[in-house]
């Protein structure tokens, strides 16, 4: 795929902080992009630098291949939500999505409809003749959404798009990227890792301003020869069964948690890999155990504490 | 952006405030100036009268005599030919701190503002840097002209129903006042927008706009006395020269603000937002 985006040695300096670290980057066009890290990993400054808001101390960044000119945001390229930034608190909600809609050239009744269409989307239509000063956290970030939607910007910045939302409108808003990843890219970032897990085509991990881990989702948690078996209940002779599951050709290796109820199988190869969880099911269950499910490679929560040292 | 920005500048209590503010202090220099007048017997009024009954030699006799003593020829000459009559002059005199002082105010924040609730991220990725600061100069600009303008032509209106003063020679001078009125607005407007990108905090920009006219000011009057020509470097020592619309001043204004926006625009592109 061709990068819609690349951040090619990038440095970014705040005083003697040192925010983002010789960062490079490549992100594919039409993904579904997860930037993740723990606070003060630099995903903020790397989305400001993304977006044009910050110039960066030293590197290029460039947008379907043409390189960024510091201090000329690629407008017309990339809509954001950034994180911290607040709309005029005596503005209505709907007059404040037009007011940015007609910033980007939209005509006035245009303009109105795809705010009243954008507040829809994000279940906001109820709200939309209210100031943006009597809004909660939760609402004011999904009128933040909400603006992303309004425009034809090729790549959608989200910058923890869920954060401080409830959990239904939280699993609302996942649909809403999902879908809107159908014909744009999108750069997302958040806490919840499940999440982005389940969302997310490509995901690169930061840590102390550097790149730890990049690749496409799969890549990431390592899926090519590496499932868990979670059990219903704790195996009652082990070591028996890990020790069939050794004999089993194409095993590479089999960890078995602490519990009990889960192994952690390793194969040679991910050629055959289908037939070989047969055989590893068939095996477990020959030694009495009942499988609850089968998940391909790690989870994205154990990459991340991998990748930042935070096991 | 720069149509947005006027109208929401030009509907806003900014400009109520610019309005009133003004209006009270011209009025009251006014008022002032035509009760100094009651008690001198009318002197006042006719020496706006007198001084336009002179033979080209008088004139040319006073010209020289006033101007040695430091006041601007231009200003001279269109006082004596009764372009400038002399309330009008005393008004524009009080302008000269008023009007400054009130586009500081009403425009401060105008970017600083939005750089430091990071509104300008969500303005930024829709315009180029260079038209949102366009739009700031312009929306701003408009709301203090057309401020200035209202307070004009209220005070032009109630010499006139009165018909208090000279005020019709009042009336016939006011488009070139208005003339000189629309690059000193703009001057100072481009002139606090730059205070507006250099700073986050709009706090900040107003102090050091403040500050940096008085000491400007009071940097070229103390310099002066070493070197004259420093004493008429800052646009404040054009803007009485300006109201005769003498050509160097209009020069020195248009400059000025061209600097100014040259500059912001400078500090724009290279600031982080």
């Amino acid at each position: 795929m061709r990068p819609a985006l690349e951040l090619i040695g990038i440095t970014k300096d705040y005083g003697r902080v040192r925010a983002v670290d010789n960062l490079s980057l490549s992100v594919p066009e039409g993904s579904l992009f997860g930037l993740i890290g723990p606070n003060g990993a630099g995903k903020t400054t790397t989305f400001a630098l993304l977006s044009g808001f910050l110039r960066p101390t030293e590197g290029t960044i460039k947008v379907r291949g043409r390189a960024l000119t510091p201090g000329r945001p690629p407008v017309g390229s990339i809509l954001a939500l950034p994180q911290d930034a607040s709309l005029p608190p005596n503005k209505r909600v709907h007059g404040a999505l037009v007011f940015l809609a007609r910033l980007g050239g939209i005509g006035s009744d245009e303009a109105s409809s795809l705010a009243t269409r954008a507040l829809e989307r994000v279940g906001l239509a109820d709200l939309a003749g209210r100031k943006v000063s009597q809004l909660s956290h939760g609402q004011r970030r999904r009128v933040g959404i909400a603006q992303t939607l309004i425009g034809r910007d090729e790549v959608i910045i989200l910058d923890e798009p869920t954060a401080g939302l409830d959990p239904r409108t939280a699993e609302e808003l996942g649909r809403l990227i999902k879908s809107l990843h159908q014909d744009r890219t999108i750069i997302l970032s958040s806490h919840n890792l499940r999440e982005m897990q389940d969302l997310c085509t490509h995901a690169a991990i930061l840590n102390k301003g550097k790149l730890e881990l990049n690749g496409t989702m799969d890549e990431i948690r390592g899926t090519g020869g590496l499932f868990t078996v979670l059990l219903t209940k704790p195996l009652e002779q082990p070591e028996a069964a890990v020790a069939a599951l050794r004999a089993l050709d194409g095993v590479e290796g089999v960890e078995l948690a602490d519990g009990r109820d889960s192994l952690r199988v390793r194969s040679s190869s991910t050629d055959g890999l289908d037939d070989l969880t047969n055989g590893v099911l068939k095996a477990l269950m020959d030694h009495g155990a009942s499988v609850k499910s089968v998940e391909r490679g790690q989870s994205l929560t154990e990459r991340f504490m991998e990748a930042t040292g935070q096991q | 952006m720069a149509r947005a920005e006027a109208k929401e500048m030009v509907l806003s209590v900014r400009a109520l405030f610019f309005i009133l503010v003004y209006l009270v202090v011209a009025g009251g220099v006014g008022w002032g100036t035509l009760k100094l007048d009651e008690k001198l017997n009318g002197q006042l009024s006719d020496l706006s009268t007198k001084v336009t009954e002179l033979s080209a030699a008088e004139r040319a006799g006073i010209i020289e005599q006033v101007t040695s003593s430091g006041m601007p020829e231009a200003v001279t000459d269109a006082f004596l030919s009764g372009n400038l009559p002399i309330l009008l002059l005393i008004i524009l005199f009080s302008s000269t701190f008023v009007v400054p002082g009130l586009i500081l105010l009403v425009g401060f924040n105008r970017i600083s503002g939005d750089i430091g609730s990071r509104f300008t991220r969500y303005v930024l990725q829709r315009v180029h840097r260079e038209s949102y600061l366009l739009g700031k100069i312009v929306g701003h600009w408009l709301v203090s002209f057309v401020a200035v303008l209202v307070v004009h032509t209220i005070l032009v209106a109630a010499g006139s129903y009165y018909e208090v003063f000279d005020h019709e020679r009042i009336v016939e001078a006011m488009p070139r006042i208005w003339v000189g009125m629309a690059l000193f607005t703009l001057a100072y407007v481009t002139y606090t927008q730059l205070f507006s990108t250099l700073f986050a905090q709009p706090f900040l920009s107003l102090m050091f706009g403040i500050m940096g006219i008085f000491a400007i000011k009071a940097l070229t009057f103390t310099l002066s006395f070493f070197y004259a020509p420093l004493g008429q470097v800052w646009l404040g020592d054009w803007d009485i020269r300006l109201w005769a619309l003498d050509p160097t001043a209009i020069a020195v204004f248009a400059a000025y603000s061209l600097a100014f926006t040259a500059l912001s625009f400078v500090v724009l592109r290279r600031r982080d937002v």
